[in-house]
């Protein structure tokens, strides 16, 4: 008993305060006599996301949503990973086009989401180009200042024993920014689910934005909310998956000290 | 002004070859590819849009409306997040109970609400507002939260040996000490906020940049189109610029904040002896 209280202790008071919260929900609409089409109830919602997920709709759509997203995912950070060893390396390649990546990192990519609809047209190559855009800026940042984090005593020692740059490059630089890239991924993944709900709600006929957005249009909430949840599941699962891959492949990292939260988004 | 680095030289060179190169090769294509304007317009054409648009003041009302809005919404947000985010800190009952929620929600695409949003507060800057304080919220919550715990122990105890109240242990420790992280949290929060602004004006809006670019793209006016979202980039930019100039003035102790400001291509350290021998 005492075992199971120490390791789901700390879920007590957020499960409490969600409880207390769909309590309220419910309360706020029996007393304030609220209109379904203005808040649906709780349950019209969970019936909503039952029905969406049994006979199909928030299945199928879930389904492309998360295929544009992963495989965007995927394009964008392993291009990020290596135009980022390339500019990192080369200092003349860093001199001609570094100063252009960081000008179009200020783009904000969401913004681009209507320019690749009219060059892309409807439905997932949009998608899958806007997510790879927006994925692309952080993990290539990350690589390239993992790489400068390499150890200078460490690369010296592998000079002075003339080891090649590519030596160099593999045993040095390449492990010191994995822990870097790593949490790069992270913050990319949670850039692709954004850029794949923006460019679902601008130019798409299918995906759970464009579920959000159409049935928002028609007031048709309980499936609007359903959608919404969904998503927040997949973007919980996808970040927790990335986390658990990067605990694994930089294991090293559970040694270092704590660096500061990155609260991303 | 002072004197810059070869390497900043070098690469400035290099850089503003680059760029007329990109440049000249688009202006060629357009004009010997069979490429249709809608498509990919000519350098000319994006620069007739900017003349128009920023000259001529056919884009200033909408410029102003998305300032306007990111501005009310960062304000809104940030705001909130920072009095929650000291009450979180402060007691502990609130921090067991909000905290894990909220970084569970971090993995959440917030902006996947904005259409509800919309269907709630309307076409206007209501939307759009809330839109950008909800996105502005967490950041700033979660970085004000760590930042305050994340206080020099020692510091603490050291008020608390003289008796001072909670209120003077926030405001004159943990308030100072969590300044950086707080910063840190606000450059995120400007560039969510811009996003959540053209988000929202994609989805519902009558004016700002956003609704230019959506508006454009169905008239295929791409140059329009170019030149909206070079300014809203060079919104970004500034406002990013903005909130590291004031993290670099206000938290003037603190080191992180003018290693801040330095560009990334000067952060470098391959070498001990290349930089001369300096190390830890």
């Amino acid at each position: 008993m005492r075992g199971l209280r120490r390791r789901y202790g700390a879920w007590f008071y957020p499960v409490a305060t969600v409880l207390f919260l769909i309590g309220a929900w419910e309360l706020a609409i029996r007393v304030g006599n609220v209109p379904p089409y203005l808040l649906p109830r709780a349950e019209q919602v969970v019936a909503s996301l039952a029905d969406g997920l049994v006979d199909g709709r928030l299945l199928v759509e879930g389904v492309a949503t998360l295929r544009s997203a992963m495989i965007g995912y995927l394009l964008g950070s392993s291009i990020a990973v290596a135009v980022g060893v390339a500019i990192g390396e080369s200092r003349w390649l860093e001199r001609f086009f570094l100063p252009i990546v960081t000008g179009f990192q200020a783009i904000p990519k969401v913004a681009l989401a209507p320019l690749v609809f009219i060059w892309l047209g409807f439905g997932s190559p949009g998608v899958i180009a806007l997510v790879a855009l927006a994925c692309f800026f952080p993990v290539f940042t990350s690589t390239m200042v993992g790489l400068r984090s390499a150890d200078p005593m460490l690369i010296d020692l592998y000079r002075a024993h003339s080891a090649t740059r590519w030596r160099i490059l593999m045993d040095v630089r390449v492990p010191a920014a994995t822990v870097f890239v790593f949490s790069g991924f992270q913050v990319a993944i949670v850039f692709a689910f954004i850029a794949t709900v923006v460019m679902e709600f601008v130019a798409a006929t299918q995906g759970l934005g464009y579920v959000i957005q159409d049935s928002a249009n028609t007031l048709d909430l309980p499936i609007s909310f359903a959608a919404v949840l969904v998503l927040a599941v997949l973007g919980i699962t996808g970040t927790a998956l990335v986390r658990r891959v990067r605990r694994a492949v930089v294991f090293w990292e559970r040694g270092l000290p704590a660096r500061s939260a990155e609260a991303t988004l | 002004m002072k004197r810059w680095s070869p390497e900043t030289v070098k690469m400035a060179a290099c850089s503003l070859i680059t760029v007329t190169v990109i440049v000249v090769v688009w202006e060629l294509v357009t004009r010997l590819g069979e490429i249709p304007a809608y498509v990919v317009p000519s350098p000319a054409a994006v620069a007739e849009a900017f003349r128009s648009g920023l000259i001529d003041g056919t884009l200033y009302r909408h410029i102003g409306f998305t300032v306007l809005c990111t501005l009310t919404g960062l304000l809104a947000g940030c705001v909130a997040g920072l009095l929650i985010g000291a009450l979180v800190a402060e007691f502990r009952p609130l921090e067991l109970s909000i905290y894990p929620l909220v970084i569970g929600l971090q993995s959440v695409p917030k902006i996947a609400i904005a259409p509800l949003i919309v269907a709630y507060l309307g076409f206007g800057i209501e939307s759009k507002v809330f839109t950008v304080g909800l996105l502005c919220f967490f950041p700033v919550f979660v970085n004000t939260v760590v930042g305050l715990h994340a206080v020099d122990a020692g510091a603490i105890d050291l008020y608390r040996v003289f008796s001072a109240s909670r209120w003077r242990q926030f405001l004159d420790v943990r308030l100072p000490a969590s300044a950086d992280h707080i910063f840190a949290g606000l450059q995120i929060a400007v560039v969510l906020g811009l996003i959540g602004c053209i988000v929202s004006e994609f989805i519902a809006s009558t004016e700002g940049l956003g609704f230019i670019i959506k508006a454009r793209a169905g008239q295929l006016d791409v140059s329009m189109m170019f030149a909206a979202i070079l300014i809203l980039a060079m919104l970004g930019a500034t406002g990013t610029l903005l909130v590291r100039l004031a993290h670099g003035v206000t938290v003037f102790w603190s080191p992180t904040a003018k290693q801040r400001t330095a560009p990334l291509w000067r952060r470098r350290q391959t070498s001990t002896v290349r930089e001369g021998g300096r190390h830890a």
